[in-house]
């Protein structure tokens, strides 16, 4: 009897699967018609599948990509825009230098240790998944002024959550490691670990976004007496306790062109539950409504984690307690939720944005201008804004350009009220006396630059799970990029601390009138190396003569992320910058 | 009893391939893909990936594929072209042939690692901890089960199912960072996370060094997740063995004038371990496999956490790499937990 019942199940469960993955021949597309009351269902056909490229028309679009070895060392680069950040992209990992002789013989594996090719101030030994990676000082790293040669013999990163982190540290066995906030109270009481503990910026902001096309978010004044209503220091002190700062605007002080507080006190929005009521008042009177009753139902959604729920919780009972409102709080899953916000976002969401690149550009106007990452999940298009932030892309002069990213952000948090800005992140970290170190400013360290004075290995928590991967054309997290950066250096490279712009690889360039070419000219005579078991060695070649970095290199690199089979998440960001990226990773057909 | 064992295995394809199509329709029914980041991907990037891992093609073929490359083995020449053609098992045949089988797929988390891999490196460190964990818990829990049986209603009876009892309820995320903070924090007798072996391992599972640099950090955890297991074993055992104690046959058996301990030992106690025995297979199934919590907590590179991680992630393959592998782990446990009754008590035959 069970088995008939079993072989039931087993037909059923088989049926619905082709059922499912039949796909409709006929598309229905429902049409609003301007004018009309209803809408009207129109039946058409699916667009048929775009023409596959020939080969050939492929290797055009590779050639296309405007980057050119002219001869070994040098290489010429050329640029959408005469933007100010170029030289900051061309840095970034996802352009840095790749081995093209070992991609190709090794394909995907090409970065595990054994076969893993560098060239930077560090090389790797060992990576074994999920528990530790360990890089080793490479002594044929010549050592530049952005990065010079390697005073610690040998890094190990380890793979731990929080909480054994600290264990770990509290036991001897780590040199730095972030404080989990279950410790904080205790860490910032103990004689000893307080003096170790360090509260440092983090380039990342936690926001609030509004859905401004869906009633009644669609209204400024609501948002506005929302945001002003939020009270941010007192968030930090009492729920976060790391030590955050309370966000005015979105795009992070220290990044360049970002507004200081300092400069601009009064830019943007801060707590003043006078000014919110304020607001409301403006809403209700405009609406028709007497009692805040009346206001429909809003909801406020964040993805499912402890953290974010206190938060949510904690500002709710803010907007309950000076205006009156009661939202509706929900959470979902990741995944689900990225879906919920591209596809019918809700009224009021939650997100954090963390640095690519320590621009303004990648903060104000990647994610919020007309085209950008969350420009379904606010529908909020804003022509002038836009205008605002290409233009302010272009600008040289430092101060002029400030001032235009203030005007944005202005309008992006109070005039048009987009979004809430709620806190910059902090990243808090111990570390022990005997390790002297910088503390980055733009997301991952440059130990390089550090130095030990008991001991010649440094053990650091890069966080819980394993590193993802160390090919710098997919790398995306900081942790992959703390590794990658530290095995391979590009064109140019940033001083973390102060964030000015350096020369890395290349030791000079020269630009054209239009400022839209570059010519970079390499430094010479830095060989790729390799872990062989014992030491690090030279790479050689078939004619067994060492292999240096040259200009091809960083070309191979630059066309390998741009290319659609390597599908780089980063490489939009080469795509905004170098000419020719943006068709080929969009190429359609490929 | 041999066909019967073969009964059995024919019986396991068929649960396995059912689990498969199960997980399949479900893994595929939960909104949300793998390639949906916060950050969107330009969408000609994931037509692409979408194409290289088979992600566009109807959902039964993408199945079939799957079910052809996990069982039927292939002969190529020369080394895999791509990570996407890589097997568990590799027999190198004459000339550049090569027998391959088993192929469960790549994983859309890491570019560089499929998910044989990913079982290859990191189930044999479950493997090592649980089967620690297990014979912790059966030192433990048997004996313990054994003096409070025979000794009911004592000082040892309460104080055995104490102990149980604390075993039980004190859950592996609470004892865990006690034990981590006494013994490594605080003395630093052991070291507080990590595992003392990695990848290769000899005959898939056994760790290339053996020494004390490879127990010290199996003691903690071994003893955070065995102790909670070896409280249900006691118990287990000690209700079993006050039920085998009240026999006719142990009353005989005393008659005949035999000593207490053989008594205990030769005739209840292995009549009273069928119960354990059953409960056993289960659990070395689930501890073998990884456990996410304590794996997490000790910092130790299992496969655990790729159960978890892997439905978060939307990593197809992983998914269902994970559950098979359970699945499989699971039914030989049980397999040999019924050939272990009929050698435990003979008047269970099978046909």
């Amino acid at each position: 009897m069970s088995k008939k019942w079993s072989i039931v199940a087993i037909v059923a469960v088989l049926a619905a699967l082709v059922v499912t993955s039949c796909k409709p021949q006929v598309q229905t597309v429902v049409v609003t018609v301007p004018g009309k009351t209803e809408q009207v269902v129109v039946t058409a056909t699916p667009e048929p599948a775009p023409k596959k490229l020939t080969d050939e028309e492929k290797q055009a679009l590779i050639d296309g990509v405007a980057a050119k070895a002219l001869d070994d060392y040098t290489l010429q680069v050329t640029f959408t825009t005469p933007a100010v950040y170029n030289l900051n992209i061309i840095g970034m990992w996802v352009a840095h230098a790749m081995p093209k002789w070992l991609i190709e013989e090794k394909g995907d594996r090409w970065t595990e240790a054994g076969f893993n090719q560098s060239y930077g101030p560090y090389a790797l030994k060992e990576w074994v998944h999920d528990a530790y990676v360990t890089i080793v000082k490479n002594p044929f790293w010549p050592g530049i002024e952005s990065s010079p040669q390697a005073s610690i013999e040998e890094i190990k990163f380890t793979m731990l959550d929080a909480s054994p982190a600290f264990a770990e540290y509290e036991a001897g066995n780590l040199d730095v490691a972030g404080v989990p906030l279950q410790d904080m109270e205790r860490v910032k009481a103990d004689p000893v670990l307080s003096k170790e503990l360090v509260i440092g910026p983090m380039a990342c902001t936690y926001y609030y976004g509004f859905n401004t096309s869906k009633p009644p978010m669609d209204n400024v004044h609501l948002r506005r007496a929302l945001s002003l209503a939020i009270d941010r220091q007192g968030l930090i002190d009492n729920v976060l306790k790391g030590g955050q700062q309370p966000a005015q605007w979105f795009c992070r002080p220290g990044m360049a062109g970002c507004p200081t507080p300092e400069k601009y006190p009064d830019l943007g929005v801060k707590y003043d539950p006078e000014k919110a009521r304020a607001e409301l008042k403006a809403y209700m009177d405009e609406m028709g409504y007497t009692d805040v009753s009346q206001i429909p139902e809003i909801i406020l959604m964040f993805n499912t984690s402890e953290s974010h729920r206190r938060i949510a919780e904690a500002i709710s009972a803010m907007w309950k307690e000076t205006l009156g409102i009661q939202v509706t709080v929900t959470n979902q899953e990741w995944k689900v939720y990225l879906k919920t916000l591209q596809e019918d976002s809700p009224h009021i969401w939650r997100l954090g944005w963390c640095m690519d690149y320590p621009d303004a550009n990648n903060w104000t106007r990647e994610v919020f201008a007309i085209g950008g990452h969350e420009e379904n999940a606010t529908q909020w298009r804003n022509e002038e804004f836009t205008k605002l932030l290409e233009q302010a892309a272009l600008e040289k002069d430092y101060n002029k350009r400030q001032d235009m990213y203030a005007q944005a952000e202005q309008i992006l948090v109070w005039e048009d009220a987009a979004i809430a800005p709620i806190y910059w992140y902090t990243r808090v970290t111990c570390t022990k006396p005997y390790v002297k170190r910088t503390f980055s400013q733009h997301g991952h360290e440059m130990m390089e630059k550090w130095s030990l004075s008991e001991g010649n290995i440094l053990r650091v928590n890069l966080g819980p799970g394993d590193v993802p991967t160390l090919d710098p054309a997919l790398a995306t997290d900081t942790s992959s990029v703390q590794v990658i950066d530290m095995l391979t250096v590009g064109l140019t490279r940033l001083d973390e601390v102060t964030l000015e712009l350096l020369p890395g690889m290349a030791e000079r360039w020269e630009v054209s009138e239009d400022g839209l070419t570059y010519t970079f000219y390499l430094r010479q005579g830095i060989p790729w190396v390799r872990w062989n078991g014992t030491e690090v060695e030279q790479v050689l070649d078939d004619e067994g003569n060492p292999r240096f970095v040259t200009a091809h290199d960083f070309e191979y690199g630059i066309k390998r992320t741009c290319n659609p089979d390597t599908a780089s998440d980063y490489a939009y960001v080469l795509g905004f910058a170098v000419k020719g990226c943006n068709e080929l990773l969009n190429a359609e057909g490929w | 009893m041999g066909r019967y064992i073969a009964r059995r295995f024919l019986w396991t394809v068929v649960v396995l391939l059912v689990l498969s199509l199960v997980t399949f329709a479900l893994e595929h029914a939960v909104p949300g893909g793998p390639f949906d980041r916060e950050k969107k991907l330009p969408s000609e990037i994931i037509k692409n990936l979408e194409a290289r891992y088979h992600l566009d093609e109807p959902y039964w073929k993408q199945y079939l594929r799957f079910l052809y490359d996990a069982l039927i083995p292939r002969i190529a020449k020369g080394e895999p072209k791509s990570l996407l053609e890589e097997s568990l098992i590799d027999i190198k045949l004459w000339d550049d042939y090569h027998l391959r089988w088993v192929n469960l797929g790549p994983s859309y988390s890491s570019r560089s690692r499929t998910v044989n891999d990913i079982i290859r490196e990191q189930l044999p460190v479950s493997f090592q901890l649980g089967v620690a964990a297990l014979t912790i818990a059966v030192l433990i829990g048997i004996p313990m089960g054994i003096i409070a049986g025979l000794k009911q209603n004592t000082i040892w009876d309460y104080l055995g199912m104490s102990i149980a009892i604390f075993g039980v309820s004190v859950p592996v995320i609470a004892l865990g960072p006690i034990l981590v903070w006494i013994f490594g924090v605080m003395l630093k007798w052991l070291p507080p996370t990590g595992w003392g072996a990695k990848p290769p391992y000899i005959l898939f599972f056994i760790p290339k060094d053996l020494s004390w640099n490879f127990w010290r950090y199996v003691i903690m955890p071994a003893f955070a997740l065995g102790l909670g297991q070896s409280a249900i074993i006691a118990r287990l055992t000690r209700a079993s063995l006050l039920q085998v104690i009240r026999e006719d046959y142990i009353r005989t058996a005393r008659a005949k004038g035999l000593p207490e301990r053989i008594v205990v030992l030769r005739h209840a106690l292995r009549n009273s371990l069928i119960p354990v025995v059953t409960v056993l297979g289960p659990m070395f199934a689930a501890v073998v496999t990884g456990t996410f919590v304590t794996e997490q907590i000790f910092g130790i590179p299992g496969l655990g956490k790729y159960f978890i991680v892997s439905v978060t992630n939307r990593d197809y393959p992983v998914i269902m790499g994970t559950i098979l592998l359970y699945a499989i782990f699971l039914v030989l446990a049980n397999l040999a937990v019924d050939i272990t009754y009929a050698w435990l008590d003979p008047r269970i035959r099978y046909e």
